[in-house]
């Protein structure tokens, strides 16, 4: 597990270690492959913890769509060039169940409904259309659903996250809600998520807390809270707040950093961690160069590793937040090897003149054009490499978040893109045994 | 295997036992220690002055180099200070130059390619929980481990390379090849409190106790650490500060694993005084006798202990 | 009279001196710690202490401190081999002088009733015992030289007893020089032991002597005569021989009389042999007046920290008899400088300057505060900064050839210092708040960064808006901060997050970011650097910070101006 001791070249090296490269990560290991995970800090931590599949379809007229399967299949015919257009409905089907199973197994079951998304109510307020949710907030969306009686408690001195701003943001569109405020048990001051989930981890503190929520219910039969029940025991936490407070509680996803999405990286790492991949977190790639049909990457300063050696090479390296693409005075760029970037003609067409317009902006939908096999193409279709893969948000003609899909994005792109590296290795091997044979 | 012993400031007066327990172990695993006149590593003076710790820490990676092998500590400050110093000594050409201008006055020189170690580094991938695991005499299942992971070991990653620093497991993977039990606790890669001891007492004993108490509450019947401050915190000084508190007791890892290779208590150290880095005078009887002064023979720079 | 008159004034000082440190031992300590012991009971428990020594394990002490580290300074031996050759030429070259030379008719005629300064083998020996003084002078001064470090810390109680010492012997090579060349001489030892008057056995013995010993004469004999010589060897044997070996034996002086012979004359007719007689005499009892007064004292003190440090285990915990011993090492230091070539910490001397980092510096400043009446503010600052640097790795203990316990003296130092006001900046910060500090910085010299030091000091804070433009200020830092969280769950102060800093330097308020308690209860534990999605060095940059203001705020100011508030919220 030493970097850069083994001499052999891996199978696969994925750049990036956001939700597309941890899951190209997890199908890649329970593939055989041998891989190497690169990457920095990745925007999991950022999410809500939320996963959506695709909940909006067509972008101009916004509508929600109750059924993702559906939805899917009616992108594809309408943009056959949208990366989840490429890989069929089953396949992402199969895809997501592999991803939580593999959560599953790290102690963060997800639950879904199988045929239509949910609808779960946010910290602002607001209700969110989702396709899957962790079994945390679950009881919520259940809530929500049967317009359950239920008091959401808020935290004094937890920014971004405001009980009344909820319920009154509902307007009596769900009228058993309530709010109320309490101070978490000693705490003083602004408290941050963070601590507040170590916290709980004391049997007492729990039991403080599940006391305060309780004293707040006056006969609601549900409980909302921020996210803040733990890291690793969430589930006996959960349960001693909901036997406590006598009502089921459930967390209400909350700005970033959320613990939700803390606790998903958290299982990406310990599990891909355990599955013998290697991984080289917090590390950036400097340069890539071909190697021997290959790949070698170079990493920014190390002193044992200096250079990785992978027979492919998926680039899930984000958009500009990620640092997958960057904006220069003229144009965009890739960021890792300057590979062709599908974008506006120029600068000035990058935004539409309306900056909140519903159908969003040319630039947008830029990013890297892919073939069928999930590999970067220029502009007249031929792929820059032929061990080149790319996957997530880098790639164009999409808009996650208008259409809200960024988990169904990442899961499927990058199942497609391990399913390709799979057939290439097996197309490859087959011509070696023929040689051989020959 | 040979490497330099770099034992850090801290063990010969405050902590002889680490020293002792740290060459009885590897000596046990026929590693070879090579001792040496090192300086401070710098991290220390971290606080105060950049170029004080980086040239610190430099120089004693000259004398490394001049010795042609790897370096091992088992400390994890100082592991990390060398680290970083290492690591800026390559990013950094001006400060390469004028850290090799100073160290050449005394024939000295830092160049790229030293390989500095901790000791947990080295009995993970050199020696190998599976070599280590065939030679356990007395495996210690009797024990629940909660592992310490010291912060500067462990993060920034892209510094100092030991382990993954947001999901590690080699310490875990370690106390597992002894036979013990190795608990999962929240605070497990939290910091000790030890670097505002002596600053800010009362969040360093406030750190130290929330630690203390997360690993008692996951079941833990001690706190296993591989670092001297850790140790320094959660052993002399605990007792000092808090006199009478209660909590599991911190088990520096090579005792751990001498107990579980069977060897003698005494070439562990035990016995050996703990001393807080600033207990009161009346208390300090001194005996040099017990003191690890293997590595303080300044006439030959290098020379073998046995 | 001149000779006897400075002997007896030189016999009086020296006595005065030491009598002046023993009193000066036994006097209530000031540093490291104050005690008030009446000196009676130290006396007491001194001459207890000796009389111990007399019987028992502690006898074995005694007597292997006595051989092994009186004899061989097996210590020294154990520390630093030059440094032995130094010592073992000075001490035993300058003690066999003394013995055999200086006291011949007390020790050395009793003992040889046939001993001559100038018969071998006692000519031969002075000159060999004169060598190892000169090897010893010579070791000593080239170390304090040339090597690393050395010399900035060599001062002039260092200079002057290796002065004296090379001028005690160079007179000494010089007056013997002078004398073999001397026809005074000569003629006089000619009227006292010839026996015979006759001009013509004169100028036979003086052309022998001539040709053979050197003497150079106002009217050179004829030396190609050899009837004459052979006249003059004869008379020789008779008169002379019994006294006189041959000069080749005093094998420096000799041929130094031949380096002088084209002078000669006018030596001769000066007399510099007896100008060089008062100045070899008068250096000696300069040496004798000053050696208690310096670091020559540790003749006296030195043994007794030895056998201390030889018994250190059986040693008493309590007063008197733990303040004499600490009396005992502040006086017993040689300023040998083994130490300060050997501190664990050297390195950050050199950076940083401090002199009182070196423990053979601290020492001589905490003999100072030790012996000042008025405490001097900005030394004792002085001491608490280079103390505070020290890593207390006890290696300058283990290695001091003076078996001193250094040791000790810093821990003691260290809290004495704090008790009296001169705690550390991370400690003295907490007296203000930030924008209080920000005032006081308003004054200070500016971000030391801008110019170009000899090491480039601030890698992220050079370029601050570089390095923090990609803050998003998403608050990760601040939310895996362990110091935030241990202020949200009790009652320390925290006065702004992690990622309100970031932003504090990024607006440029960098003055106000200084003083605040996040910079300052940083535990370094990389957390929010390695979370950060934005890749910015949280840590490095709250290190820099506490960087710059250590160098911003000196620390001498801290006793000279008004006393601070006592610390807020703090045990």
């Amino acid at each position: 597990m030493t970097p850069g001791a083994t001499e052999r070249p891996f199978d696969l090296a994925i750049v990036g270690a956001g939700l597309c490269g941890m899951a190209a990560a997890v199908f890649a290991a329970n593939r055989g492959l041998s891989a190497v995970q690169i990457g920095g800090t990745g925007e999991i931590q950022f999410t809500s913890g939320l996963m959506d599949l695709l909940a909006v379809h067509p972008i101009e007229t916004g509508t929600l769509q109750r059924d993702p399967w559906k939805a899917l299949e009616q992108l594809a015919s309408d943009c056959p060039r949208n990366p989840l257009s490429r890989v069929a409905t089953a396949d992402i089907r199969k895809a997501f169940g592999e991803i939580f199973r593999f959560l599953e197994t790290q102690g963060l079951p997800y639950q879904n409904r199988e045929h239509h998304n949910v609808d779960i109510l946010t910290f602002a307020g607001t209700l969110k259309t989702t396709y899957a949710a962790p079994m945390t907030m679950w009881a919520g969306i259940d809530a929500l659903e049967n317009r359950e009686s239920c008091c959401i408690v808020g935290l004094e001195g937890l920014k971004g996250f405001s009980s009344r701003q909820v319920v009154e943001h509902l307007d009596g569109n769900w009228p058993g809600l309530k709010a109320a405020t309490v101070r978490f048990p000693g705490t003083r001051g602004e408290v941050y998520s963070t601590h507040l989930s170590t916290l709980l981890e004391k049997k007492s503190t729990r039991a403080a807390f599940a006391d305060q929520i309780r004293s707040h219910l006056d006969g609601a039969r549900t409980a909302g809270i921020p996210a803040i029940i733990g890291l690793h025991q969430h589930k006996d936490i959960l349960k001693d707040l909901t036997v406590g407070a006598g009502a089921r509680v459930f967390e209400v996803p909350t700005l970033p950093p959320s613990m939700a999405g803390i606790r998903l990286r958290q299982a990406f790492e310990r599990g891909l961690d355990a599955s013998g991949l290697t991984l080289l977190y917090q590390e950036r790639v400097d340069r890539v160069e071909r190697d021997d049909g290959g790949w070698r990457l170079h990493l920014q300063n190390g002193p044992a590793a200096k250079t990785v050696r992978a027979d492919a090479l998926l680039l899930a390296t984000g958009r500009f937040l990620g640092g997958g693409l960057y904006a220069d005075r003229k144009q965009i760029r890739e960021s890792l090897m300057d590979l062709p970037v599908y974008q506006p003609s120029q600068r000035t067409h990058w935004h539409s003149r309306d900056f909140f317009s519903p159908t969003g902006h040319p630039i947008n939908q830029a990013g890297m054009e892919i073939d069928s096999a999930f590999r970067p193409v220029d502009r007249t279709g031929r792929f820059a490499a032929r061990s080149l893969f790319a996957a997530g948000s880098i790639l164009a003609h999409q808009d996650w978040k208008r259409m809200k899909c960024g988990s169904g994005l990442a899961v499927a792109s990058a199942f497609g893109a391990v399913e390709s590296v799979l057939k290439i290795r097996r197309k490859r091997s087959t011509i070696g045994g023929t040689h051989q044979g020959n | 295997m040979k490497y330099m012993f770099f034992p850090g400031c801290k063990i010969p007066y405050h902590l002889p036992g680490y020293g002792a327990s740290t060459r009885a172990v590897l000596a046990a695993l026929d590693i070879e220690l090579v001792d040496a006149e090192f300086n401070c590593c710098g991290y220390p003076i971290r606080h105060r002055s950049f170029e004080a710790a980086v040239f610190s820490a430099a120089r004693a990676l000259a004398i490394t180099r001049q010795a042609g092998l790897p370096l091992l500590t088992p400390c994890m400050c100082c592991y990390g200070n060398l680290m970083h110093a290492d690591h800026w000594m390559r990013k950094h050409p001006p400060l390469e130059r004028s850290v090799n201008r100073l160290l050449s006055d005394e024939g000295l020189e830092w160049g790229d390619g030293i390989d500095i170690r901790h000791l947990f580094s080295v009995l993970y991938e050199d020696v190998g929980t599976d070599a280590i695991r065939s030679r356990i005499r007395r495996p210690q299942t009797h024990r629940k481990v909660a592992a310490h992971y010291g912060c500067h070991a462990l993060r920034p990653a892209k510094v100092v390379r030991f382990d993954n620093p947001l999901a590690p497991h080699r310490f875990e993977s370690l106390i597992a090849a002894i036979g013990a039990e190795p608990v999962e606790w929240s605070e497990r890669l939290s910091c000790c409190g030890n670097p505002v001891w002596g600053k800010n007492d009362r969040l360093a004993i406030a750190l130290m106790e929330k630690k203390l108490m997360s690993a008692e509450r996951s079941g833990a019947d001690c706190l296993c650490t591989g670092c001297t401050y850790c140790q320094l915190q959660f052993g002399p000084i605990r007792r000092e500060m808090v006199p009478g508190s209660g909590g599991i007791d911190a088990i520096l890892f090579t005792r751990l694993l001498g107990e579980s290779l069977g060897l003698d208590p005494e070439r562990l150290g035990a016995g050996l005084p703990e001393r807080s880095p600033g207990s009161d005078l009346q208390n300090r009887a001194l005996n040099f006798k017990d003191l690890d002064s293997a590595s303080l023979n300044p006439n030959n720079r290098l020379s073998k202990t046995t | 009279m001149l000779f006897d008159l400075s002997l007896t004034a030189a016999c009086w000082i020296c006595l005065f001196g030491i009598g002046y440190r023993c009193f000066r031992m036994f006097r209530n300590p000031r540093w490291p710690k104050p005690e008030r012991l009446p000196a009676a009971d130290r006396w007491r428990s001194a001459v207890a202490g000796l009389i111990a020594y007399t019987r028992g394990k502690r006898f074995g002490a005694l007597l292997r401190t006595a051989v092994l580290d009186g004899l061989f300074q097996l210590r020294i031996w154990k520390t630093d081999r030059w440094g032995w050759v130094m010592h073992i030429c000075l001490f035993w070259g300058f003690v066999l002088l003394l013995l055999m030379h200086a006291f011949e008719d007390e020790i050395t005629r009793p003992i040889f009733p046939d001993y001559a300064s100038t018969l071998d083998p006692f000519l031969f020996l002075r000159n060999a015992f004169g060598v190892m003084v000169v090897i010893g002078v010579g070791v000593a001064a080239g170390r304090r030289l040339f090597l690393q470090g050395f010399r900035k810390v060599t001062g002039i109680g260092d200079w002057l007893p290796l002065a004296l010492i090379a001028l005690i012997i160079g007179s000494g090579f010089l007056l013997e020089g002078a004398k073999i060349v001397s026809e005074p001489i000569f003629n006089e030892m000619v009227e006292d032991y010839l026996g015979s008057d006759d001009p013509e056995d004169v100028a036979a013995v003086g052309a022998y002597w001539q040709k053979g010993f050197g003497v150079v004469f106002d009217k050179p004999a004829d030396v190609a005569n050899t009837p004459l010589l052979e006249a003059g060897e004869e008379l020789h044997e008779e008169s002379c021989a019994v006294c006189h070996s041959r000069p080749g034996s005093a094998f420096v002086s000799f041929p130094l009389s031949k380096g002088l012979q084209f002078a000669a004359k006018s030596l001769n007719r000066w007399r510099a042999d007896v100008w060089l007689w008062h100045l070899h005499y008068l250096a000696c009892f300069a040496l004798l007046a000053v050696a208690p007064f310096g670091k020559m004292f540790h003749l006296v003190a030195t043994p007794v920290t030895l056998l201390l440090e030889r018994t250190r285990h059986l040693s008493d915990p309590t007063p008197p008899s733990a303040v004499n011993r600490r009396a005992a090492g502040i006086e017993g230091c040689t300023h040998c400088g083994v130490c300060s070539q050997h501190c664990s910490v050297a390195p950050a001397w050199r950076i940083l300057g401090i002199q009182e980092i070196l423990p053979s510096e601290k020492l001589v400043s905490l003999g100072k505060q030790n012996n000042a009446r008025q405490p001097d503010a900005g030394a004792v600052a002085l001491l608490a900064d280079g103390n505070a640097v020290c890593t207390k790795c006890l290696r300058c203990t283990q290695l001091c050839p003076s078996g001193i316990d250094l040791q000790d003296l810093w821990i003691a130092t260290a809290e004495r210092t704090a008790a009296v006001g001169c705690p550390e900046l991370p400690v003295r910060t907490a007296c203000l708040t930030a924008s209080q500090w920000a005032e006081q910085l308003e004054e200070a010299p500016g971000f030391a960064g801008q110019k170009t030091p000899s090491i480039p000091k601030y890698p992220f804070l050079e370029k601050p808006r570089t390095q923090l433009f990609h803050c998003v200020q998403c608050t990760t830092c601040t939310s895996v901060c362990p110091v935030v969280a241990a202020a949200g769950d009790s009652d320390i102060h925290l006065d702004v997050t992690p990622q309100q800093v970031m932003n504090l330097v990024r607006l440029g308020l960098r003055d106000l970011a200084l003083g605040s308690r996040m910079v300052w209860d940083c535990v370094t534990c990389y957390q929010c650097q390695e979370h950060c999605p934005q890749g910015i060095a949280v840590t490095d940059i709250l290190y820099e910070l506490r960087n710059e203001a250590w160098s911003r705020i000196p620390s001498v100011e801290v006793l000279s101006s008004s006393p601070l508030p006592s610390p807020k919220g703090r045990p």
